[in-house]
This record gives structure tokens, sequence and C-alpha cells, in this order.
């Protein structure tokens, strides 16, 4: 609920067009569409009814897309972005959609772990990959401010763990700083081995758990 | 071994203990192959004195205080792991108290003999040592007591017993100690707890409902030093019991970690993070203030520094070549740091999370043995190394002031529990159990 709230202040400032899907319930048709219809022979009050039908689908769909922004499912948002774009081309949402599609992608680019060897913080070529994307995605945004977040397997000593997952977090930071970003816009935390994302004391979960999580505090610049 | 795990020990299946027995520390040993540090090969058990502690008597009225003294003195005595206590005979009378004789017979060297006296409001708890061998009064003091169920009492009587340990032994009890610790809550949140050494008086400490870690106690058991993600990430804190007033003692971004005190209360060390790593430094205190940078590692982790007894140098986990190991280095200066926690055949070589025993003759820690952690001792030199767990994961000891007893956490099939170990006898007890409780530190005599 309190994402709903914050959400409805972000339209408010944001695309106009995007205004028209924003309710639960799809909008009723505009008094204007009424008189219209009601002076149009049969074949046109169809196509209007069509298209105020298509306009309601899409409507509910970038809702959904919206709800799901809210919750963190940025996979489910750009699944609906896309399917809006092709399914009901045209209308008020498909024609924000392409903007907010964005938008997620690059929170997506952002957000995506990178992860590490055991017992090290060195950048392997899979992770400097990610790191290039990011680079490529955070040069558009300077304002932006990111928490790298360092995580580490539960081998190891719990204290030892949390400046390993520092370590790590400080080297993605200065990976990218690298790249030409600012080191201002990173904050780095170690949480150890504190929150691990994948259970079970096995390679395959140890591995996945070792990690840097990239946090957007604030993703409104973004999603606009 | 069979011998010393009789009595009221908690026998434990998971944890096996190959403990050598202590003594002095003068032929150090070449460390040792993981081979020879298995089961319960150089567990040599030392002579234990008998002990008879006859029934506390009472005046009229006082027969709650007595029982409650009674109790607490018997349980403190044995937990001391310094006697072997006696049990009072089924046909015992009042009357055979000081009997030097019946008590020779049992095989007790000393005898404890006690009387409660004055009122419930203010008891006085009267207690004489004897020589049982040489049949003559050894010591004798009266000891004035809270009411009967007031917050103190249970640590007054602890008090009491910890007198008799000194008087028997020249050596300080732990019954008037406590430990603190965190415990995990749902949902991965964890709280600083404490606990009395003999396992009464649990209550928490804080409830940020964050993560908490490195629990310190001061010196004289006043303030808590901790670190708390409360506000988002590891900033150190320190907190007066009394009072509940929290003061940050540092909050510079990046890591604020393993905060201790110095053992005059003065100073706290602790680990931040210095560019791109961690290193040691040390704050003034009361106020704090004037931030001094201990160590200069430049490359890898320094973290989990302590002091030695004296405060003249300190121990820490450095991992300069990679992996954590154990470094001792001065306190004042630019010296050379000292590895302690040796490569040994077979080993990854991680250690980490050492603690200078208050007698100052040993530091212990935690080390990868086998695929998991086991408590390693060894001596400040680097000498003589003994592996003192070999099953489940056992991590994070922390020295009792007698400087033989350790308290750390042990994860096994069984689950976790906090395990307190006499490093002399080899006999282990259960502190907590059936939560997961980690990172004890256990406080100076209260």
């Amino acid at each position: 609920m309190r994402f709903k709230v914050g959400f409805a202040a972000l339209i408010a400032v944001t695309a106009m067009g995007l205004s028209a899907c924003g309710g639960k319930e799809p909008p009723p048709p505009p008094p204007v569409v009424d008189e219209t219809t009601a002076a149009m022979p049969d074949a046109d009050s169809v196509a209007a009814a069509e298209l105020a039908r298509m306009e309601a689908a899409a409507s509910q769909i970038c809702a959904d897309a919206r709800t799901a922004i809210a919750n963190g499912d940025y996979d489910r948002a750009r699944r609906l972005l896309e399917q809006v774009q092709r399914d009901y081309p045209g209308t008020e949402c498909a024609n924000s959609a392409g903007m907010l599609a964005e938008g997620v992608e690059a929170v997506m680019v952002i957000r995506e772990r990178i992860h590490f060897e055991f017992d090290r913080s060195r950048i392997t070529d899979e992770a400097a990959a990610v790191l290039q994307r990011k680079a490529d995605v955070l040069r558009n945004y300077p304002n932006l401010s990111v928490t790298i977040e360092g995580h580490a397997d539960e081998r190891g000593s719990l204290e030892y763990n949390q400046a390993l997952g520092q370590r790590r977090a400080e080297s993605a930071r200065s990976y990218l700083v690298n790249l030409g970003l600012s080191a201002g816009m990173f904050r780095t935390v170690s949480f150890g081995e504190e929150r691990p994302i994948a259970q079970g004391s096995n390679e395959s979960a140890w591995a996945e758990n070792r990690r840097d999580e990239f946090v957007l505090p604030n993703t409104a610049a973004l999603l606009q | 071994m069979k011998a010393l795990m009789t009595s009221k020990s908690i026998r434990l299946t998971a944890l096996f203990l190959a403990v050598a027995a202590t003594g002095p520390i003068s032929a150090p040993v070449a460390a040792q192959e993981p081979g020879d540090v298995r089961i319960g090969i150089t567990y040599t058990p030392g002579y234990l004195p008998g002990l008879v502690l006859t029934p506390v008597e009472s005046g009229e009225g006082l027969e709650q205080v007595a029982r409650d003294a009674d109790a607490i003195l018997r349980q403190d005595l044995d937990f001391s792991d310094r006697f072997e206590m006696i049990d009072i005979p089924g046909d015992f009378r009042a009357g055979d108290a000081v009997n030097y004789g019946l008590w020779n017979q049992l095989g007790a060297v000393w005898l404890v003999a006690s009387q409660v006296s004055g009122s419930s409001a203010a008891p006085v708890l009267r207690v004489s040592l004897h020589d049982v061998v040489f049949g003559e009064l050894k010591e004798v003091r009266a000891f004035s007591l809270p009411a009967v169920g007031s917050a103190d009492f249970r640590m007054a009587v602890h008090r009491v017993s910890d007198q008799v340990v000194l008087w028997a032994t020249g050596e300080p009890g732990i019954a008037a100690t406590r430990i603190v610790f965190r415990r995990k809550g749902a949902e991965g949140a964890s709280d600083v707890w404490i606990i009395d050494s003999d396992g009464n008086g649990l209550r928490r400490l804080t409830s940020d409902e964050s993560i908490v870690y490195s629990p310190d106690l001061s010196p004289d058991g006043s303030h808590l030093l901790y670190v708390s993600y409360v506000s988002g990430g590891p900033v150190a804190y320190e907190k007066n019991l009394a009072t509940g007033a929290v003061q940050t003692v540092s909050a510079e971004e990046g890591l604020n970690v393993t905060p201790v005190y110095s053992p005059d209360g003065n100073h706290i060390l602790y680990a931040r993070t210095e560019g791109d790593h961690t290193e040691l430094f040390e704050l003034q205190r009361n106020p704090i203030c004037c931030g001094r940078r201990v160590t200069y590692t430049s490359v890898g982790e320094t973290l989990n520094g302590g002091y030695s007894p004296d405060g003249r140098q300190l121990v820490m986990t450095s991992s300069p070549l990679g992996l954590p190991h154990i470094y001792v280095i001065p306190r004042q200066g630019r010296g050379e740091p000292r590895i302690l926690s040796r490569y040994v055949y077979g080993e990854r070589g991680y250690a980490t999370s050492p603690d200078w025993s208050p007698r100052g003759d040993r530091i212990a820690y935690q080390a990868w043995i086998e695929s998991s952690f086991q408590v390693v001792t060894v001596s400040p030199d680097g000498s003589d190394r003994r592996v003192l767990t070999s099953r489940g994961s056992n991590e994070d000891p922390s020295w009792a002031p007698d400087g033989r007893h350790l308290v750390f956490a042990s994860t096994g099939r069984s689950g976790s529990a906090m395990l307190i170990l006499d490093t002399v006898t080899g006999r282990v007890r259960n502190l907590t159990s059936g939560r997961i409780d980690q990172l004890p530190s256990w406080s100076g005599a209260l």
C-alpha cells in the first residue's frame, strides 16, 4: 500500500500520457467520446468501442506493470511493457511504455549482481562485463546514487566475512570509478554472511551467495 | 577421559575433545600434524583435590536463604573444575560437619562449612575452609548478602564461591562473571544478550531489530561495546547498561567493527575501512576521541584486535598474504607483526577471532581444520599449538578471567549451542542450546 501513494506521486509529476492509465479500474470513456459516438454511424461506433476496449486493456497492463515495478519485479514489468507495445500499439499506455521500458531495462542492468570466487574480491571476467554494462547506463544518470552491498558465503568467520564483503563492495566501486564514474555516486556496505539468497551448504549455494548487490534507493529518475 | 566425564558434566557425543593438560608452558612442542590431534590422544587428566561442601546451616526463618546459597555454592564449586566434588553421605548428621576423619576417609582434601545468620532482608553467610589432610581451619569469613530474591543475590553468592576457589587454589574463580553474545531471532535479525556463567540470568541488552555483531563488556561490566546495522551499515556503539544510553563510537563509511575495551577500560580498539581495506584503530574513551591508526597492513584485512593482559601487545586477524592468520604486534610503534597461526600441512591455513588469555600465557582462536572450524590455543611466542576440539564447527573462543575456561559457539548435527570448555580437564558443559548464539565474549570478574 505504501508504494501506491509513492507511485501516484511519481506519476503525477511524470509523463502526462501515463496519467490516463493510472487508476486500478479502466477509466470511463470521456464525455466527448460519448457525443461523437452518438453522432456516428454504426461502423465508427464499433471502431470507437473497440478503441475504448483496447485503451482499457492497455491501461490495465500499464497498471500491472507499475505494480510489478513497485514490487521490484522488473522482469515482469519489462514483459508487460513489451506486450503492451506489441499488442496494443497506438494506445496511450503503449505510447509511453517505450520510455518506461527503457527505465526498467536500466534499473535491471544496474541491479544485476556480480559474483566472486571463494575468499576473493577480484573482479572476474564475467563480473567485469556486467560492470561495463552498468557503467554504460550509469553514465546517463550522473545524479543517481547506488548502494553496493558486499556479501559472503557462510564459510569463513562471521567477522572476517564482514571485511570480505566490504572488500567486495569496494572492489566493484573502484572498478566502476576506473570506468570513469564518480566515486561519490556509490555508497558501500557489507552484510558479511548475514543475508544469503540461496540456502544450503553446497558449492552452488555458496557461489550464489558470494556476491555484490546494487541497490537503488530511489528509482524515480529512471522510471519517469 | 572417562573418569573426568563423570559427575555432572554433560556428555557431548557431537564434540570430542583432545585437550592436553596445561601446566608450565616451558617445553614448546612443534606444531602438530593434524593426525596427531585427533580424538583424545593428548588428554592427560590432572589431579583434582576432593572437596566437600556440607549443607549450608541456618537459623530459624532462614532455611530458604540457606537452600538457595547451598545450591549456588555447590554448582559454582563444581563448575570451577578445580575440585572433585564429594557427595554428602546419606547418613550425614550436622554434628559431622567438621569431622576431619570422616571426610579424609571419603577422599576430601578441602571441607567448606557455612552458616546463614542475620535476617532474610540482610542475611550473612559465614564460610570456613578447612584443610582436611592437615586437620586445620584455613580461612573463615562472613559475607553480607543482599535480600533473598533481589537481583544481586546470586551474584553475591557467586563472589563467595570465587573467594573459596581463591583460598583453596590461589587462582581466581569464574562464578561471578557473565557472557555477552548475539542471539539470532526470526528472519535473520539479531540482538545482544547476556547470561551468567552458570546459565542463569539470561536477558536481552539491545532491541534494535537489526543485525548486531561483536559484543564486549567493559572491565567493570557497566558498559557494552557492540556493532549494529540499525542505521543501515555496521556502526560501533557503546551502551551504558545502567542508564540505557547509547553513544556512537565510530560511524565512518564502510566497516566499524570488532570493538573491544583495553584491560584498563580507558581505550577502545576496533577495525574500520581505510581506503579499500580494513585496519585497526584505537580510540580514547571517556570521552571518546582521538582516533589513532594502529596497523598499516595496506594489503588485506586487519580486524579482530585484542589486548594482551598487560596492555602492551595486540593480537589480531590479518590477511596480508591472502588468507587470514593470527598476528601479534606491539601496541605502540610500528613493530613487525609476528604470525602465530602457522601453516600446517594439509590445512588451508585460515585462522581468525583471537582472544588473549587474561593470564597472558595462551591465545585462543579458530582455525579451519579438515573442512570446519576448531578451537586452537597457542603460546604467545607461537609455540605449543593445541587443537582443543575436533567435531562439529567451533568458533569465536573467549577466555574466562581464570585463563583456563573458554566459551565458544558450536554447531554440530544436534544443532547450535554455546559451550564452556575447561582446557585443563577437558570437561564441557552447555551454556545455552537450541538457539543460534554466536560471538560470545566473557566478562572480567564482576
